[in-house]
C-alpha cells in the first residue's frame, strides 16, 4: 500500500507540510485565509517535530493494525477499501479514545470551541482520487516525505 | 538596537515581512542560521534583527505564502564612487576588531570581464552550420599528456597495433568537471551529489584539500584527489582509488596563501578525514614547505607517479599570477600532466578580503598567454590545460577552449545550482542552504537526491548549449575549437588587451 | 434447528470484533449472532449522549448495512436461555434450538447491584450499562428533580454530569476516599473533583447508602454517616462483573470471569469469550483480570474470530485506558495510576491552575502507567510507550513536562519501524 514514508535525515523542519495540510483540507484552499478567516491555525494533521539537528514531520501511519480503530466507540473510524484509516469527523463524539490509543499521537484532539472532536490525516484522500499525491509530500522542498510503497502487503482487506 | 556600537545600525538588509500573508508557520524562524529571526509567542508576531540578516534569503524562498522579502537597506550616505559604501562599512569593522576581514566566494569587484568583451563566430553562406540535432557533435575530451608522436607496429596475424605507450588519460564526455572544494568548507552530502553527477554526466569532481571521505570511496573512480600544502587526509590509499591526483600549488581566490578552515568549522569527522585535532584552525601553509623550486616540484610529481605506478595523470593547480605563462612552461616541464589555472575570480570558503579581491589576474588572460607560451616552446601536447575561476555559462567554457583550455572547472556555478545566494558568509560555518557547512542541522538541508539532479541538469544544459554553439560555428567536435582564437573577436578592448590574447578585434 | 458455522451470543463490540476477525480469514461460512437487546450493536459507551437526547440511530456502531455486508445472520430480541455444550447447541428462549460449529460467548458484563434495605418495591432505581436503562433514565426525566448517584467510578461520574448538565441536582455517594478510585491517581481525583464541584455536583466520599426511604416514590437516601439526601430517583454505577449467567451448570470454567487462554480459548473446544465477560492478561502486571474496556473488547473480539477461523493468533493483553471527555479539561489515563508498592518511582507535574497536570509511573526505568491532564495531544505515546516496554530513564523528564508529547526523543530505530517503507504496523510488528 502507497503510505508517506518520512525520511527524517532530509527533514529540514521548514514547515511546509503543515501548511499545506492545512490549505488543502480548508474550504478556501487558500493558506492565508485558512489560518486567518477559517482558524484552521492548529489543525494541520501533520506535525512538525524538532530537536537540535533531528526533526520530521509526522502524520498517521494507516497501521496495518490500527489501534485507534479498536478504541473508536462510535464506530467513526473505519478502514477503506483501498486501505486507508479513515476518521470521520462527522461521526466523532470527541472520546478521546484515538488519541489514547494511537502509539505515535498521529490523533490530534480539537479542544478549541464548542464542538470537540478529533481528527487526523486522511492520506489526503480527495487528492489521490484526482491522481495527485498527498498535499505534505507535494509541498516538502526537500524530499523528507515521500508517497511510495511500502515493502510489507497490506493486511487482509476483506472484499465486501 | 542600542547598547552596541552604533555602525551596526548601518546593516545592508532589511527583512521585509507582509504581515497579512504571514501565517506565522515558524518556518522562516528555523531556517534563519544567523539568529536574524525570532517568534515571540506572548505577542504572536514574527520579529527580526535586520542586523544580523546577511542576505541569504533562506527564508524569502522558502516561505510558504511569500510573505517576506529581504531588501536592500535604503538608509545609507550618498553615492560615493571612490569610498564605495562597502569600503566605509570595512573600516568600521576593522575599526572595532581590529582584525583582518574574512569573507568568502570570489572576487566581486569591478574588474573588467574578459569573457564579456569576446564574441564567437558563426557560420553563414560560405561555411556552412551544422545542427546539432541532426549530426553528432563530439564533446569528449581526453586530459592527459599527449605524445610527439605514434609509431604503429604490424604484428603477425597482420593487424595494425599501436607501439607507442600512452601516458594515462582522463575521459571526459564534456569538459566540465566539478572544481576543488573541501571536505570541512562544504559538507558531505554536497561532495557527494557532486560525486554523483558526476558519475552520471560521465566527467570528474574533485575532493579539494580536505581528504577522501569514507563514504564517498564508492564515488573515487570519478574523483581527482588533491594534495595540497597542508597534505590533509594524504595516504597511500587516497591516490589509490583516484582518478588523478592534483597538486595544488596555489588557488585563484588567494593566491600566495594556503587554505583556511576556521576552527569552528571542524568537528569530529573532518579532524579525522583531515587528519588533524578537533576544533583547530586548518591552517595550510602558503608554500608546500618541501617544495622551494621547480625541481622540487617535479620530486613530488614523481613521487606520486610512483605511488599510483604511472597509472594515473598529475594534475598541478597554480594561481593565475603575472609570470603564470613562464611558471605553466616550468610545471610542464616538471612533468605535470594537466596544469589547472585558476583565474583570480575563482571562489574560496574563506578567504582575508584584501587578498581575494586585490591579488592575481583574470583566467581569460591567463589561459591565452599560457596556451601561448606552451606552442611557442614546442611543449603544448604535452600538458592538457584547465581553466577556472569565474567560468559562470556555457559561452564562458566555449571561449575558454577558444582561448587554450581543454577543459573547465566550475565550482561557484556548481553552489549556484544547488541554491547559493553569494551571501559571501561561507566561512562562519552557517550557510543557511546547507552547502558550506557541517553543522549537521544545516548540512541536511542538501539532499544529495535533488542537488545531484540539480548538477546533473545543469551541466547537461549548458552541454546542449555548447553543442549549440559549435554547430553554429560549423565545427562538430570541441577539438576542433581548443586555442582556435580566430574563431573569437574582442570587442571593447584596448589594442594591446587583444594583442595579449591573441584574438583579433572585432570587424577584421 | 437453526444451524450456523460460527454463533455468537452478544451483538457488541466484541461480537463486531470477532465478526471482523472471522471475515480476515473465511469469508464464505455462515456466521449468527444472537443479542437479547433489539437494538443490536450499538456503542453502550455513548448512552450519556442518548439520554441527553440524541437518536438511537445516533448510537449506532456499525450501520445495519454493515452485518448486511459482513454476510451475518443477526438474532435481536432473542435471549439464549442455555448452553448444551455437548450437543454444539444453544437454547432459545421460547424453545428454539441453535446449532453451531464454533461458538463466541461474548454476553458481557452484569451491573453489580448491591442489596440496599428499601429498594425491592420502589421505582426510579436504576442502573445505568445497557440501551435499555438510560432508555429508562430517559422517559423518567420530568419525574425528578433531584438523583443520588451511587458509585463514583467512570460511569457514575459521567452519568452524574449527564444529569447535573440537564439541570438535576446531583449527589454523588462513593464508598473510596476519592472519586475515579481505579482510573487516576490522588492529586488528579482532586484535580477532577473540583471540575465536577465547580458545577454543582457534591459528593459524598467514605460513604455507602444504607436505605433508600420512600415508598413507592423515593424521598431521599439514608447514608452510613448518618447523613441523609433528598432525592426522587437513584442510580447505581459501582461497576460490571462479568456475567457467568449462562455459564453456571456447564463445564465452562468461570470464576469471577470466563477464563480463556492466549487464543481467547475456553476450556471446552470450539467455545471461545470476549469481551466484558472474560478475564484477559492484563500486561502491566501479567495477572489476569476482567477488564471491561472498549477497545479491549474489539481487539479480544479480533483475536477470537481469527483463531475461530484457524489462524494462530495470540491475544497480546490489554491494559486499563480511561478518557474523561466531559469534564471542562479532559482526562485520560492508563496503565497503574496508583502504584500498589514502593517499588514504583512516581514523577508528577502540576501546573497549579488546573489546565496542566501529568503523572507517570514507571519501575525499572519502564513506564507503567499514567494520567495527563489538560494537554492529552500525543498521549497514546505514552500507551505505546507501556506496552513496548522502552527505558525510558534518560527521556522521562521531557514525557512529563511536554505539553505535546512526541516521538523525537524515542530511539531512532523505533521510529524506523514505521517511518521507513518497513512498515511494521501490524498486531505483533
Amino acid at each position: 500500500m502507497k503510505k508517506v514514508i518520512i525520511a527524517e535525515d532530509f527533514c529540514i523542519a521548514c514547515y511546509n507540510c503543515e501548511v499545506a495540510c492545512i490549505a488543502t483540507h480548508s474550504k478556501s484552499q487558500d493558506p492565508v485565509k485558512a489560518y486567518k478567516r477559517e482558524n484552521l491555525r492548529s489543525r494541520s494533521n501533520a506535525l512538525v517535530e524538532v530537536k537540535g539537528p533531528v526533526a520530521f514531520s509526522l502524520m498517521c501511519r494507516h497501521c496495518k493494525h490500527p489501534w485507534c480503530l479498536d478504541a473508536c466507540i462510535s464506530g467513526a473510524i473505519q478502514r477503506l477499501d483501498n486501505g486507508i484509516v479513515y476518521l470521520d469527523e462527522e461521526r466523532c463524539v470527541g472520546c478521546w479514545g484515538c488519541v489514547l490509543a494511537c502509539p505515535y499521537g498521529a490523533s490530534h484532539p480539537n479542544l478549541k470551541g464548542d464542538d470537540k472532536r478529533a481528527f487526523k490525516c486522511d492520506l489526503c484522500i480527495n487528492r489521490l482520487d484526482k491522481g495527485l499525491n498527498p498535499a505534505c509530500v507535494e509541498a516538502c522542498p526537500n524530499k523528507a516525505l515521500l508517497y511510495d510503497e511500502t515493502l510489507t502487503e497490506t493486511v487482509e482487506v476483506l472484499s465486501r | 538596537m542600542l547598547y552596541k556600537k552604533p555602525q551596526i545600525q548601518y546593516y545592508p538588509y532589511i527583512v521585509q515581512r507582509d504581515d497579512y500573508k504571514c501565517v506565522r508557520c515558524l518556518g522562516c524562524v528555523e531556517q534563519c542560521s544567523y539568529d536574524a529571526t525570532f517568534y515571540d509567542d506572548e505577542l504572536d508576531v514574527i520579529w527580526n534583527k535586520h542586523e544580523a540578516c546577511v542576505g541569504c534569503k533562506r527564508c524569502e524562498a522558502l516561505c510558504p505564502t511569500d510573505a517576506i522579502k529581504i531588501v536592500p537597506n535604503p538608509s545609507r550616505p550618498y553615492e560615493h564612487d571612490s569610498w564605495r559604501w562597502e569600503l566605509v562599512m570595512d573600516t568600521y569593522l576593522q575599526a572595532n576588531t581590529g582584525s583582518i576581514i574574512i569573507t568568502g566566494i570570489g572576487n566581486d569587484k569591478r574588474y573588467r570581464i574578459y569573457f564579456d568583451h569576446l564574441l564567437l563566430d558563426a557560420c553563414q553562406v560560405t561555411n556552412p552550420s551544422i545542427d546539432p540535432l541532426r549530426e553528432p557533435m563530439e564533446l569528449r575530451t581526453f586530459l592527459g599528456r599527449k605524445g610527439n608522436k605514434l609509431e604503429l607496429e604490424e604484428k603477425s596475424d597482420g593487424s595494425i597495433a599501436l607501439k607507442t605507450r600512452l601516458a594515462p588519460q582522463l575521459t571526459l564526455e564534456t569538459p566540465i568537471m566539478f572544481s576543488a572544494m573541501s571536505y570541512g568548507s562544504i559538507n558531505l552530502n554536497f561532495q557527494e551529489s557532486m560525486a554523483r553527477a558526476a558519475v552520471e554526466l560521465g566527467t570528474y569532481w574533485n575532493t579539494g584539500e580536505g581528504g577522501l571521505h569514507k563514504k564517498l570511496y564508492p564515488y573515487a573512480g570519478r574523483g581527482i584527489v588533491q594534495v595540497a600544502s597542508g597534505r590533509f587526509g594524504v595516504s597511500r590509499d587516497y591516490l589509490k582509488v583516484a582518478a588523478a591526483a592534483e597538486i595544488k600549488i596555489g588557488q585563484g581566490a588567494k593566491p600566495g596563501i594556503g587554505g583556511h578552515l576556521p576552527g569552528e568549522k571542524v568537528n569530529a569527522d573532518i579532524a579525522e578525514t583531515r587528519m588533524i585535532p578537533r576544533g583547530s584552525d586548518a591552517i595550510s601553509p602558503a608554500p608546500h614547505h618541501d617544495i622551494y623550486s621547480i625541481e622540487d616540484l617535479r620530486q613530488l610529481i614523481y613521487a606520486i607517479k610512483e605511488t599510483t605506478r604511472y597509472e594515473k595523470p598529475v594534475f598541478v593547480k597554480i594561481a593565475a599570477v603575472h609570470n603564470i605563462a613562464a611558471i605553466a612552461s616550468g610545471v610542464a616541464r616538471a612533468g605535470a600532466d594537466v596544469i589547472v589555472v585558476d583565474g583570480f575570480r575563482g571562489g574560496t570558503g574563506a578567504t582575508p578580503k584584501s587578498v581575494r579581491d586585490h591579488v592575481g589576474i583574470p583566467v581569460e588572460i591567463a589561459i591565452a598567454v599560457v596556451d601561448k607560451r606552451l606552442r611557442d616552446e614546442g611543449i603544448r601536447n604535452e600538458v592538457s590545460i584547465v581553466a577556472t575561476g569565474g567560468v559562470r555559462c556555457s559561452a564562458d567554457v566555449i571561449k575558454a577552449i577558444a582561448l587554450g583550455a581543454d577543459a573547465v572547472y566550475i565550482a561557484t556555478s556548481a553552489m549556484l545550482a544547488v541554491g547559493c545566494t553569494l551571501c559571501q558568509t561561507c566561512n562562519t560555518g552557517r550557510c543557511a542552504w546547507g552547502i558550506t557547512t557541517n553543522d549537521p542541522r544545516l548540512a541536511r538541508r542538501q539532499n544529495p537526491e535533488i542537488a545531484s539532479e540539480q548538477l546533473y541538469k545543469l551541466v547537461k544544459g549548458w552541454s546542449h548549449e555548447m553543442k549549440e554553439m559549435l554547430g553554429a560555428m560549423g565545427i562538430n567536435s570541441i577539438e576542433s575549437l581548443k586555442g582556435n582564437r580566430l574563431r573569437l573577436r574582442t570587442l571593447g578592448l584596448t589594442e594591446k588587451e587583444s594583442e595579449i590574447l591573441g584574438v583579433l578585434p572585432a570587424g577584421i | 434447528m437453526k444451524k450456523s458455522d460460527y454463533v455468537i451470543v452478544g451483538a457488541n463490540v466484541a461480537a463486531v470484533g470477532t465478526i471482523e476477525g472471522i471475515r480476515r480469514h473465511d469469508t464464505r461460512s455462515s456466521i449468527l449472532t444472537i443479542s437479547y437487546e433489539t437494538l443490536g450493536s450499538y456503542s453502550k459507551a455513548m448512552l450519556a449522549d442518548y439520554i441527553k437526547g440524541s437518536s438511537a440511530g445516533y448510537l449506532e456502531y456499525r450501520g445495519k448495512d454493515y452485518f448486511e455486508r459482513m454476510g451475518v445472520n443477526c438474532l435481536y430480541g432473542r435471549r439464549v436461555t442455555r448452553l448444551d455444550l455437548d450437543k454444539s447447541k444453544l437454547l432459545l428462549e421460547g424453545g428454539e434450538e441453535v446449532g453451531y460449529k464454533k461458538l463466541l460467548l461474548s454476553v458481557g458484563g452484569t451491573p453489580f447491584k448491591p442489596a440496599i434495605k428499601g429498594a425491592e418495591n420502589k421505582e426510579l432505581i436504576f442502573s445505568f450499562t445497557e440501551f435499555i436503562d438510560a432508555h429508562k433514565i430517559r422517559e423518567a426525566l420530568p419525574r425528578f428533580e433531584s438523583v443520588v448517584v451511587i458509585g463514583a467510578g467512570f460511569t457514575g461520574t459521567e452519568i452524574a454530569y449527564t444529569l447535573n448538565k440537564l439541570n438535576k441536582k446531583v449527589s454523588v455517594v462513593e464508598l473510596g476516599d476519592r472519586v475515579l478510585v481505579k482510573a487516576l491517581d490522588p492529586k488528579s481525583s482532586e484535580i477532577a473533583e473540583s471540575l465536577m464541584k465547580a458545577e454543582g455536583i457534591e459528593f459524598y466520599l467514605n460513604d455507602t447508602v444504607e436505605e433508600i426511604s420512600g415508598n413507592k416514590e423515593i424521598s431521599g437516601v439514608k447514608l452510613k454517616s448518618g447523613k441523609f439526601i433528598p432525592c426522587q430517583a437513584v442510580i447505581t454505577a459501582i461497576g460490571v462483573v462479568p456475567n457467568g449467567q449462562l455459564m453456571a451448570n456447564t463445564p465452562l470454567n468461570f470464576n469471577r470471569g470466563l477464563e480463556v487462554d492466549e487464543f481467547m480459548r475456553t476450556n471446552i473446544p470450539d467455545v471461545y469469550g470476549a469481551g466484558d465477560v472474560v478475564k484477559a492478561i492484563d500486561i502491566t502486571d501479567g495477572e489476569k483480570r476482567a477488564l471491561p474496556l472498549w477497545p479491549l473488547a474489539y481487539q479480544q473480539g479480533i483475536v477470537a474470530g481469527s483463531n475461530m477461523a484457524g489462524a494462530k493468533y495470540p491475544y497480546a493483553g490489554g491494559l486499563p485506558m480511561n478518557s474523561l471527555k466531559f469534564l471542562k479539561v479532559p482526562i485520560l489515563s492508563a496503565g497503574i495510576t496508583t502504584p500498589p508498592d514502593q517499588s514504583y518511582q512516581v514523577l508528577r507535574h502540576d501546573d497549579q491552575k488546573g489546565s496542566f497536570y501529568r503523572s507517570l509511573i514507571l519501575k525499572d526505568g519502564r513506564l507503567k502507567g499514567f494520567v495527563t491532564i489538560g494537554a492529552i495531544d500525543g498521549a497514546g505515546v505514552l500507551t505505546g510507550l507501556i506496552k513496548s516496554r522502552i527505558d525510558i530513564s534518560d527521556i522521562k523528564d521531557s514525557l512529563l513536562y511536554e505539553k505535546r508529547i512526541g516521538l523525537i526523543r524515542m530511539p531512532r530505530e523505533w521510529r524506523n519501524k514505521v517511518f521507513t517503507r518497513k512498515d511494521e504496523t501490524g498486531y505483533h510488528d
